[in-house]
């Protein structure tokens, strides 16, 4: 059945069947097999109980968040302050590609929208610098990786939602290895600046120049320390923290004069066009996980991997791979929806501490973004840069194999991500 | 789709992903009144929850339909590029009658079990359960009808521009 279900799945994705319909069409198969009088019944209570969560209520008012932040212009002021601190190094577009991408990654969650903002400035930028069109656009949709581990993530509560786990623990584990890819990017940019042999531009930045530009992006700073205390210190729920940065950013953009009123309302209008695309999937997805709960697969894969149960690392390595070939061949949301209930059994008996698991998953699937055939980040990079995308298909590699060693950084060495929230959650 | 259709259509996807963008709006200010009634009123409605999580699934639901005529839905878009034209447009007519098979199954088995719940009340707006259930047809129904009136043509993908509203 499992198998009979993957080949439609994969099959519908190939033929360019919207994800949503190649699922829906997954999980009428599925039932085939199961009870095909369950139809009526169970594919619309699954489909309306999939979203029917407050939890997940946050993730269109974070993506809001972050539209509006693009409207209120305040990403101008984030790279004008990443320009100042590292554009003046050798390679420094390329390092203020990244240090854009940690700032952004404060208020906006999603990979995908970090590409499109920032590739499209960028990537011209670092081309005048000197730059290769395809590294340009590899490093954009690369340092975009690090918008989805970085406090907020429209994946960690996806993940939280799915395992009961607290998002609040989640955000602070993501702070680190956040901040270990952009050091990751950043070293990889300066090993490629020295090759290339790009010289180095101006000197450091005069102390009040730092400051009036700090001053100037410090609003859209403070944004992912509010939305993380907020959720911490239990003031506020991840939802509720969502709808309050939306309106921390549109008052933000009101007062200082950048957001008008069709400025808004188009923010509000893209933030539904994205919602009705990620919430089908997660909908669809969760008829499809249903189906595979009630065929005893998280059971089954239990089974198959017991005789490793006594080495957390070797079943993270193992749920890694499967996690990263998924990724490969299917959309985020859909592949983290599927596998999350299907791994958390296995993780629990090893023993893994699920905010780790969390934030492994989540880099995974992040991972997933820019990897051959189905990378959207890879996409849009090539877009915004008018790449050929296989071009970027050959030149993406060295981006993953930097995250892949991020990401078993944080296998071997769990304190990486869970020290955060011990010590302060 | 014939001219005498692009303009019901037009109209259609506007109305709908309007409505969806203000419920959207709503949905933002039910979850600060929460808020605000919580830490200033000394105690929140119990209410918002509910109201949030309602209105996004409408939202979703109705928006359904028109981000899949602009092409929004996330998919891959690559065989149907390298295919020969006659097996791209046999292609988009499997797209076509599988999306249009699933959205009216879709509606009419979601219309049915929307009435078979129709004995619940929610907790918390205490409005039949039916009510917030009505979303999944009528996004479902809408869906068949934008992808009858849009025909077994392409989609567009997300980074093309879908195609003019009306012709010259």
């Amino acid at each position: 059945m499992t198998l009979a279900m993957l080949a439609v799945f994969l099959i519908h994705v190939l033929l360019g069947l919207p994800l949503f319909i190649a699922l829906l069409a997954t999980a009428v198969v599925g039932f085939f097999f199961v009870d095909v009088s369950m139809i009526p019944r169970m594919m619309p209570q699954q489909f309306f109980g999939g979203i029917n969560a407050f939890s997940l209520m946050a993730i269109p008012l974070f993506i809001l968040a972050g539209n509006l932040m693009n409207a209120s212009k305040l990403t101008d002021r984030l790279m004008a302050l990443a320009r100042l601190l590292v554009g003046h190094l050798r390679g420094g577009m390329g390092h203020v590609n990244v240090v854009s991408s940690v700032f952004f990654a404060g208020v906006n969650g999603s990979a995908v929208a970090d590409t499109s903002a920032l590739g499209s400035l960028l990537v011209p930028a670092m081309r005048k610098e000197g730059y290769s069109t395809a590294f340009a656009a590899g490093l954009t949709a690369g340092s975009s990786l690090i918008g989805p581990i970085i406090p907020p993530s429209i994946f960690m509560i996806l993940y939280a939602s799915l395992t009961n786990t607290s998002v609040g623990d989640l955000f602070l584990a993501g702070v680190i290895p956040g901040l270990l890819l952009g050091v990751a990017f950043m070293t990889m940019n300066a090993v490629h600046a020295w090759r290339i042999g790009l010289p180095k531009r101006g000197g450091w930045p005069s102390k009040r120049e730092l400051a009036v530009t700090a001053l100037g992006a410090l609003p859209a700073l403070i944004a992912p320390f509010i939305i993380v205390a907020g959720i911490v210190m239990g003031v506020v729920t991840p939802t509720e923290s969502g709808a309050l940065t939306a309106l921390y950013v549109a008052l933000y953009g009101v007062v200082a004069g950048n957001l008008t009123l069709p400025g808004l309302w188009k923010a509000i209008v893209d933030t539904t066009r994205l919602t009705a695309a990620i919430f089908v999937i997660m909908a669809a997805s969760s008829i499809v996980s249903w189906l595979l709960s009630y065929a005893q697969v998280p059971s089954q894969f239990v089974e198959l991997l017991t005789p490793y149960i006594d080495s957390p690392v070797i079943i993270l390595l193992l749920l890694s791979l499967i996690t990263f070939a998924t990724g490969m061949f299917m959309e985020e949301v859909s592949a983290l929806m599927l596998l999350t209930p299907i791994f958390a059994p296995i993780a629990m008996l090893a023993g893994i501490d699920m905010v780790h698991l969390g934030i492994i998953i989540t880099l995974n699937i992040t991972i997933a973004l820019i990897t051959p055939p189905m990378g959207a980040c890879v996409y849009v990079a090539a877009a915004v840069s008018r790449l050929e995308i296989t071009a970027l298909f050959r030149t993406i590699w060295p981006f993953v194999i930097t995250a892949l060693v991020v990401l078993m950084a944080l296998i071997l060495f769990p304190s990486l991500a869970l020290w955060l929230p011990t010590t302060l959650g | 789709m014939t001219r005498f259709l692009r303009g019901p259509v037009a109209l259609v996807q506007r109305l709908s992903l309007w409505l969806a963008s203000a419920m959207l709006a709503i949905d933002l200010l039910a979850i600060l009144y929460g808020v605000f009634t919580r830490y200033v009123a000394g105690g929140a409605p119990i209410w918002t929850d509910e109201l949030a999580r309602y209105l996004i699934i409408g939202a979703v639901m109705l928006a359904m339909g028109t981000v899949w005529i602009e092409g929004g839905h996330m998919r891959v878009a690559l065989i149907e590029r390298l295919l020969p034209r006659a097996l791209g447009r046999l292609l988009s007519w499997y797209q076509w009658l599988l999306t249009l098979a699933i959205a009216f199954v879709g509606a009419w088995i979601s219309y049915r079990y929307a009435q078979s719940v129709s004995m619940f009340t929610s907790q918390g707006l205490g409005i039949s359960r039916t009510v917030p259930v009505m979303a999944m047809p009528i996004g479902f129904a809408m869906l068949a009808l934008l992808a009858l009136c849009h025909g077994p043509r392409p989609l567009p993908t997300l980074h093309e521009e879908p195609e003019p509203e009306t012709t010259p």
